[in-house]
């Protein structure tokens, strides 16, 4: 495995009388080349938990191990950790600040102590891979474009890095129904290319639809994990906790309270299609593309 | 990184003197301290101490507090007393050492000053411990408001120092997160002279600034959108009224300003 989280515990301002415990207790592996999803509902320590993979937080109880070694360590290179796994937070069109977009997407790499040359071939690479024309918008303020390309810019940055964990803190917040659907798109495609990505989401349909692996939080704690399939055959479960199934999900238990037979197991779009053509009695194969 | 700034003093305690007033609070804080500066004999600053022991005791503030409050005034504490006791001219010699002499009349002067301070210091700390921010400057704008005759625009002030109050700890918070997002593209902001430290500050200050601005504007469109037009013709939620505590306050107050002034 890649990164693994051991008994991690963290409370905020401990010793004050504002103390809040976040999370407690949490062990959680993250492995080479899988889409994890961290569900859980507001305050359950999600953002916490994601902000301890790359050592911006460090636990007040357990330890980070990046590739067996503990990273809070004397002496470990911090840098290291940065390098291999970037943070994308929520909003992080927020945190642009440079003349232009070139400048911008390059400061992480830059903070790397890379070349000029190799900075701008990331930049390039990165800017590529979010959807944008380096020609385009290489020499234009960050501030002047649009919330979603703000968005895709800030993505840019953290990509230049060329982190080998992508961490994504709800990345589709506040974004138009297209504007998700491309941004998941980009996250797909890195996925697809080798990065191991894990991303905090209140989108059941997103977490069916791109997750490997799914972990939920309830309270600070890690109360459950496996694939998608096997959460979300908890619904009850999940339901407690004030947490959703995908719509396919809502869809199919209707059907089936309405006496068809529906079948249970079903949680993607595409599965829906081929289960409602089977009960239709046209032949799943031919319409289901 | 930046969870431990404590903002602002209040400790609720809820007691007599969290209650009053704050407009009188502010009062009896003028009182006092034109008594501390009027108070020159020994004699003069019993009442006064009194008055700041009684305070105290009312307001169930833990002691410890007052006390820590004064931890940041040691150094010019220290730097008045000893530039009152070895330069000021006096006549009686109480100790010489050779190379310095302690004489009466500045000793008395030293310990009259530092006495001051600290006297200054803790009256204004059971004002702002015991009154919320908030309701400071309500206070504030309610007795400066008399000042509106002389187009002195105390109603503008006070919004302004209540908004920017409200927006202390929202704007801290704000800056920990793009900190905490720059460090993660691998910004250094702790190592590095001090110019690389200021440059080290643009990633953080500029989306800081762009994040306030908005934020401004939001809540300018927002108090707007709710006619907000300024204090003329502004009724209040909450309005001040004097109760039986304050008016007794201020009668004690009163008391120790002729208590001072027939023994100073």
């Amino acid at each position: 495995m890649l990164l693994k989280l051991e008994n991690i515990g963290h409370t905020y301002q401990a010793g004050s009388p504002f103390q809040a415990r976040a999370i407690e207790d949490v062990n959680l592996e993250i492995y080479e080349g899988e889409f994890l999803a961290l569900i859980g509902h507001t305050g359950s320590g999600k953002s916490t938990l994601a902000q301890h993979l790359n050592g911006l937080l460090k636990p007040t109880s357990g330890r980070v191990l990046l590739n067996g070694q503990d990273i809070h360590e004397k002496g470990f290179d911090k840098k290291e950790v940065r390098r291999n796994i970037g943070l994308v937070f929520q909003y992080p069109e927020h945190q642009l600040f440079d003349e232009t977009v070139e400048k911008d997407v390059g400061f992480g790499p830059r903070n790397l102590g890379l070349s000029a040359e190799e900075v701008k071939e990331r930049v390039q690479e990165a800017l590529e891979k979010v959807g944008m024309r380096y020609e385009d918008v290489a020499q234009k303020s960050p501030f002047e474009l649009s919330g979603g390309q703000m968005r895709r810019v800030a993505l840019a940055g953290v990509i230049a890095m060329r982190p080998k964990v992508l961490v994504l803190d709800e990345p589709i917040a506040g974004l138009d129904p297209l504007g998700r659907e491309e941004l998941m798109g980009m996250i797909k495609k890195l996925h697809e290319d080798g990065t191991t990505v894990v991303m905090v989401s209140h989108s059941m349909d997103d977490v069916a639809r791109y997750a490997t692996r799914a972990a939920v939080m309830d309270h600070g704690k890690l109360v459950m994990t496996g694939t998608p399939e096997e959460i979300f055959r908890q619904a009850d479960r999940l339901t407690a906790m004030g947490l959703d199934v995908p719509q396919v999900c809502r869809l199919g238990a209707m059907l089936r309270e309405a006496g068809l037979a529906f079948p249970e197991n079903v949680y993607r779009e595409e599965q829906a299609l081929t289960a409602l053509m089977t009960l239709l009695g046209k032949g799943a194969e031919s319409d289901a593309e | 990184m930046l969870n431990n700034v404590t903002l602002g003093q209040y400790y609720p305690t809820n007691s007599t003197v969290h209650r009053m007033d704050p407009r009188m609070k502010i009062v009896l804080l003028v009182l006092f301290i034109v008594a501390v500066f009027m108070a020159k004999t020994l004699l003069a600053f019993i009442p006064v101490v009194a008055f700041v022991f009684i305070a105290a005791k009312l307001s169930k503030l833990p002691p410890m507090l007052l006390i820590k409050g004064l931890k940041p005034l040691r150094i010019i504490l220290i730097i008045t007393f000893v530039m009152n006791l070895f330069f000021l001219q006096g006549e009686t010699v109480l100790l010489d050492l050779g190379f310095l002499t302690i004489k009466k009349e500045p000793l008395f002067t030293a310990c009259l000053y530092a006495a001051r301070l600290i006297l200054l210091v803790m009256g204004s700390s059971i004002l702002t411990l015991t009154t919320a921010p908030v309701t400071l400057t309500d206070g504030l704008e309610r007795l400066l408001s008399p000042l509106r005759v002389i187009r002195f625009p105390a109603h503008e002030m006070a919004m302004m120092m209540t908004i920017a109050l409200r927006f202390i700890p929202t704007l801290l918070e704000e800056a920990d997160k793009i900190m905490k997002a720059q460090t993660a593209r691998g910004a250094d902001f702790e190592s590095g002279n001090l110019i690389a430290r200021a440059k080290a500050m643009i990633p953080l200050l500029v989306p800081l600034f762009v994040s306030a601005f908005r934020r401004a504007g939001d809540l300018a469109m927002a108090m707007e959108a709710r006619c907000y037009h300024g204090g003329e013709g502004r009724t209040r939620l909450h309005v001040l009224k004097l109760q039986k505590r304050d008016y007794l306050a201020l009668l004690c107050s009163c008391a120790l300003i002729a208590l001072v002034v027939i023994v100073r």
